[in-house]
């Protein structure tokens, strides 16, 4: 068991406003055609800019999510190429990081370095990747790629294809491209590296931006995930919000982080929660329960049960007990991509049974208990109180906000929660620099740490 | 279809020019090229200009010798000019060879939405073996094998773009639906080296189709908006045969300008590093003249690409007293045009309206 790190009274919360991939809106409340229009992203990108919040962050998904072999009809599903979107927003921004997620199994790294290189030399140094690996074949199969990857080899790929990457973006130094016309070549002669790896032999497309080079986010919590963390990345996506495990996690991490020879600070920390807030505390209350009923409909409620049933199940009230009859574990089911073939919709139904008869659960009641999440929901003030004491705590870095709505979802939250934490010290009252990497308060980039020692 | 009015005029915008010395007469320091400020620049200028669409080029990364030695990922680049541009058609080049066809295809759906209907595609159809070499993979030559490869990329990302009916999205309270999930597809599209299953991430573009825009004979012309037609000569271009809906033509121009003829600039040009005539017509000689080419253009094709030597240069001539010239012969855009709209291509219906 780690001590706890010793308090950080100086310590800023940093948001990230984030955009599942099909996540659950109220999307009764709202055109529907918003979630797919460049002009609702811009204005949530410019609430969250001027709520000073550090960085945009996209999801990934590259398949639609499917219900018994249909497109997953419940929620609102698919979002735009995430840099198209990003270059898009990058023209509009000024301050604002913008992490992407994107994944090595169905890229090339030399397609990816040049396009992430892109977003960040025109957004003036804001771009990050959220670095994501899978074998899922299911997506694969939207890939020429995609199903070659074998569950052992997905590591050996995903290094493989991060150290590529990593040497283009470090292939072409600072300061080689010419300031005046009158200059013999347009770039010193021979400055610009080639990368060569394996039967590779790739050029870099782009000089690097303010900020040296994009930054690097990991999200998930084993421990191959932390020691990659520990090597390579300035952010980490977590899903630890309970204070004494996200206390755990982050002196983990941090420790780790000091054994490879790196500052402590260098990493920072973003559970994914969502803010309710009201005048009072009941209010606030109201609000979550109004936001939880109208995205939990009977459809969706229905789903995750289907999903380990294996089968149709709209003749079930889901006001009433779960199924009394197995799952079809002989058909095979297919929900965002898992196939169950194994005996695990059996145990899983029987687990689920049991917990429902000790608790008194109808389907919605279990399915609304599984799918509980840490939120923060109450006043500003106290919203904001147990915030600061979070990251004075060293327990968290930042949060990772979802939007309650398009396009002004991030409207309450900057309104209200920034001025309550600006008032108690704890965020910032203006950006620290013009770079994701400065407004994260991170180490410049690796090839530039001589020049700034 | 009925033919649209006036000619489409387009302009590369890679680099500082089409002439690989063309960094050397530019108004600005090499240093600042590739930065948001000059992409914003050339976007605003192309616009205010009049022209209906600027073209990205693209080429992976080889050895620069003295010349200009990187460049933007042209879709993303686009995608920046989407935000700040409100009429000007936005046209990467896009290679089939060694592309990832679902990317691809939700790339440029992804920026004719940012756009709102102003993206075109610009088939690149030859393999280079800087990619190839790049990418670890052998260098494909064969034509045929290319040519194949091509219309399955574009196959392939035409079946995605329709995969959403336009009233996919229903967002009925009542069966708690936000789409009708039979209006959206799978698209199994087998090619000849992948497989798609579908469907698209996101809705169908607002152009229904993004315009596709192909070297004229290259692939099926049911694939094909637009053909793009170069040829060394005037006479050849003018004969040259199209089977798409509506025909581009490629032209290079080197301009008189600042006093200096045309001829002198690009001689000037050349002692630097030799720009070798190619496939292309290339005007080289005084804008009123190029005004005479472009308008007997225009009674043979809907528009033309037009490839400065110097952007700089050759585009403010361009600017000034080219497209001025062209007077009614121009089909100048404004806001709320989409790409379609300036090439005179109606918007298709979904293969899976029902």
């Amino acid at each position: 068991m780690a001590a706890p790190e010793p308090a950080r009274p100086h310590a800023r919360l940093h948001l990230a406003g984030f955009f599942g991939f099909g996540p659950a809106y109220v999307w009764s409340e709202a055109d529907p055609h918003v979630y797919y229009d460049f002009a609702a992203w811009r204005r949530l990108a410019a609430a969250a800019e001027r709520g000073l919040f550090s960085t945009l962050f996209l999801g990934d998904s590259q398949r639609l999510r499917e219900h018994l072999g249909r497109v997953t009809d419940h929620s609102v599903t698919g979002r735009p190429d995430q840099l198209v979107l990003f270059a898009h927003l990058a023209a509009v921004t000024e301050r604002i990081g913008l992490v992407a997620t994107l994944n090595t199994t169905f890229s090339d790294p030399v397609d990816l370095a040049r396009r992430l290189s892109t977003v960040d030399v025109l957004s003036g140094g804001r771009a990050g990747w959220n670095v994501v690996t899978t074998d899922n074949d299911w997506t694969g199969e939207n890939f020429r790629r995609g199903g070659d990857v074998t569950h052992d080899d997905r590591y050996r790929y995903a290094e493989e294809h991060l150290a590529t990457v990593e040497a283009l973006w470090s292939a072409w130094p600072d300061g080689v491209t010419a300031a005046s016309a009158d200059a013999a070549s347009w770039s010193v002669p021979g400055a610009i590296g080639e990368v060569v790896r394996g039967a590779r032999r790739a050029r870099p497309s782009l000089p690097p931006s303010p900020q040296g080079r994009p930054v690097l986010f990991q999200a998930g919590e084993s421990p191959e995930g932390r020691e990659f963390a520990a090597r390579h990345a300035q952010g980490i996506f977590s899903r630890y919000l309970r204070f004494d495990e996200a206390l755990d996690f982050a002196t983990d991490v941090r420790a780790r982080l000091v054994r490879r020879g790196r500052p402590a600070d260098d990493v920072k920390i973003f559970p994914a929660t969502r803010v309710i807030l009201g005048d009072t505390d009941a209010e606030a209350r109201d609000k979550a329960r109004w936001f939880r009923d109208r995205t939990w409909s009977d459809r969706r409620v229905r789903a995750v049960v289907e999903a380990v049933w294996g089968h149709d199940l709209s003749d079930h009230d889901v006001d009433g007990p779960l199924p009394a009859h197995d799952p079809v574990s002989a058909v095979q089911t297919i929900t965002h991509g898992v196939v169950n073939t194994s005996d695990r919709p059996r145990r899983t139904a029987a687990a689920w049974r049991d917990l429902a008869a000790q608790r008194g659960f109808s389907m919605r009641d279990l399915v609304l208990h599984l799918n509980e999440s840490i939120e923060f929901v109450g006043t500003p003030s106290a919203v904001a109180d147990e915030l600061a004491r979070s990251v004075r705590a060293g327990a968290i870095d930042g949060l990772n906000l979802q939007p309650n709505a398009v396009p002004d979802g991030f409207d309450d939250v900057v309104a209200r929660l920034v001025p309550a934490l600006q008032d108690r010290g704890v965020y910032r009252t203006a950006y620290e620099g013009t770079t994701l990497r400065e407004n994260l308060g991170v180490l410049p980039a690796p090839t530039r740490l001589g020049a700034t020692a | 279809m009925t033919r649209t009015t006036g000619l489409a005029v387009g302009i590369e915008i890679d680099g500082d020019g089409a002439h690989p010395a063309a960094w050397r007469c530019a108004d600005h320091p090499p240093d600042t090229l590739l930065t948001p400020a000059h992409l914003a620049e050339m976007g605003r200028r192309a616009e205010d200009a009049g022209f209906a669409f600027v073209t990205l080029a693209d080429a992976t990364a080889g050895d620069p010798g003295a010349g200009v030695a990187g460049r933007f990922d042209p879709v993303t680049a686009a995608s920046f000019l989407s935000a700040r541009t409100d009429a000007l058609g936005l046209v990467p080049l896009v290679a089939a060879a060694h592309a990832e066809p679902f990317h691809v295809s939700n790339q440029l759906s992804g920026l004719d939405h940012a756009s709102v209907g102003r993206a075109g595609w610009l088939l690149g159809t030859e393999a280079s073996a800087a990619r190839a070499a790049a990418h670890g993979v052998r260098h494909e030559t064969d034509a045929a094998v290319l040519a194949g490869e091509a219309a399955d990329v574009v196959d392939a990302a035409r079946r995605l773009w329709d995969s959403w009916q336009e009233d996919a999205i229903i967002a009925d309270e009542a069966s708690g639906r936000f789409i009708d999930a039979d209006r959206v597809h799978h698209v199994d599209f087998r090619g000849r080296s992948f497989a798609i299953r579908g469907p698209a991430l996101v809705p169908r573009p607002p152009q229904g189709q993004v315009p596709v825009l192909a070297p004229a004979g290259t692939l099926p012309p049911d694939l094909v908006d637009v053909d793009v037609v170069a040829a060394p000569s005037l006479d050849d271009l003018l004969g040259a045969p199209t089977r798409a809906p509506r025909a581009l033509a490629e032209v290079e121009v080197v301009l008189d300008a600042g006093g200096t003829p045309a001829a002198e600039r690009l001689a000037a040009l050349n002692r630097h590093t030799p720009w070798r005539p190619g496939h292309r017509l290339r005007h080289v000689g005084g804008p009123a003249r190029l005004v005479g080419v472009l308008r007997r253009l225009a009674d043979r094709f809907d528009a033309v690409r037009l490839i400065p030597a110097v952007l700089d240069v050759d585009g403010a001539v361009l600017a000034d007293q080219v497209l001025p010239g062209l007077g009614h012969h121009l089909r100048r855009p404004v806001p709320g045009d989409t790409l379609r709209d300036q090439l005179g291509l109606e918007r298709p219906a979904g293969r899976y309206a029902s």
